[in-house]
């Protein structure tokens, strides 16, 4: 659908508090309760923007996360990919161009944990001929104003 | 960064907010079986411990043609780093950054809406921040899988 400025403005308000009142909203905006409400339910029906909670990960018990670049040799990246989404602690997967086919954040509850899925499972699929691992010390930030919204279906 | 205690009440209302954040506190109140006042202290809660944050997000899917790019960089040792790291974070392109024991210093995503901005974006914009000696650019092809219901909140 296209977007005018006033839906514009609607995320960008919602991107910073998403559970900001229909009230305060339209003062904001300069509409009036019954349109914001009618535009939000548009932008959500559409599919466009959602309205979604974020949990801490440290704050959900996993306080560590790993950057891995994985090369992939011999099987094809979506048979790859299909094993590593089994896995609750890979949280993103992305493919990449350059020495690696895929890059993805794995996390971990523990030290010993991460060193399990990145020396026992990991390594384990078949296809996957090598990886290259990263430590996140400290996260700075992390925000993702977009998403793939059948991740949560 | 310690995880906080999250009774079975807390587990219901992050469930519920996962696929409907809009959804009011009486309504929550009404579902959960408890009063509002007890939805709203327990919000306050989980939001002031910086255990969830409720923001909207627009559908991937739905952009023209978005790049996102890893950015590998490795520090200039002649300059402090954290005037870097402040530089990334300001960036309203950069969505991650983190320092790193491995591979580089730091790494930092970074999405633009189409490609041809993209060399634009990267040439004026961050090779341009004092202390950066090298960066390594690594182009995603495809996002198979970037889950937006956790993150690291930063305060």
């Amino acid at each position: 659908m296209r977007l005018d400025e006033h839906d514009e403005a609607i995320i960008a308000l919602l991107r910073v508090d998403g559970r900001m009142a229909v009230r305060d909203l339209a003062r904001e905006v300069g509409l009036n309760e019954a349109t914001v409400r009618a535009r939000i339910r548009r932008l959500e029906q559409s599919q466009t923007m959602r309205v979604v909670a974020r949990l801490d990960l440290p704050s959900i018990g996993f306080p560590f996360t790993a950057l891995v670049g994985v090369r992939i040799r011999g099987r094809s990246l979506e048979d790859v990919c299909a094993d590593l989404l089994k896995l609750e602690q890979v949280l993103s997967v992305l493919s990449v161009i350059g020495r690696n086919d895929l890059e993805i954040q794995v996390i971990a509850k523990t030290m010993d944990d991460l060193d399990h899925q990145l020396t026992d499972v990991i390594p384990a699929i078949e296809g996957i001929v090598s990886l290259e691992s990263a430590l996140a010390m400290k996260v700075y930030k992390y925000i993702q104003p977009w998403g793939r919204f059948d991740e949560a279906d | 960064m310690k995880p906080i205690e999250l009774n079975s009440l807390d587990q219901r209302i992050l469930e519920r907010l996962s696929s409907d954040a809009r959804v009011s506190n009486r309504e929550l109140a009404r579902e959960l079986g408890v009063t509002e006042g007890t939805i709203r202290v327990r919000l306050k809660r989980l939001t002031d411990e910086n255990a969830i944050q409720v923001v909207a997000i627009t559908n991937y899917d739905h952009m023209i043609d978005p790049v996102v790019a890893y950015l590998w960089i490795e520090l200039d040792a002649n300059y402090p780093a954290r005037p870097v790291i402040d530089a990334l974070v300001a960036e309203p392109q950069i969505t991650y950054v983190t320092s790193l024991l491995g591979r580089a210093d730091l790494m930092a995503i970074t999405w633009v809406r189409d490609s041809s901005q993209l060399v634009e974006y990267l040439h004026n914009r961050i090779d341009t921040i004092p202390g950066i000696a090298r960066i390594h650019y690594e182009l995603t092809h495809k996002l198979i899988k970037h889950d937006f219901r956790t993150t690291n909140i930063v305060k």
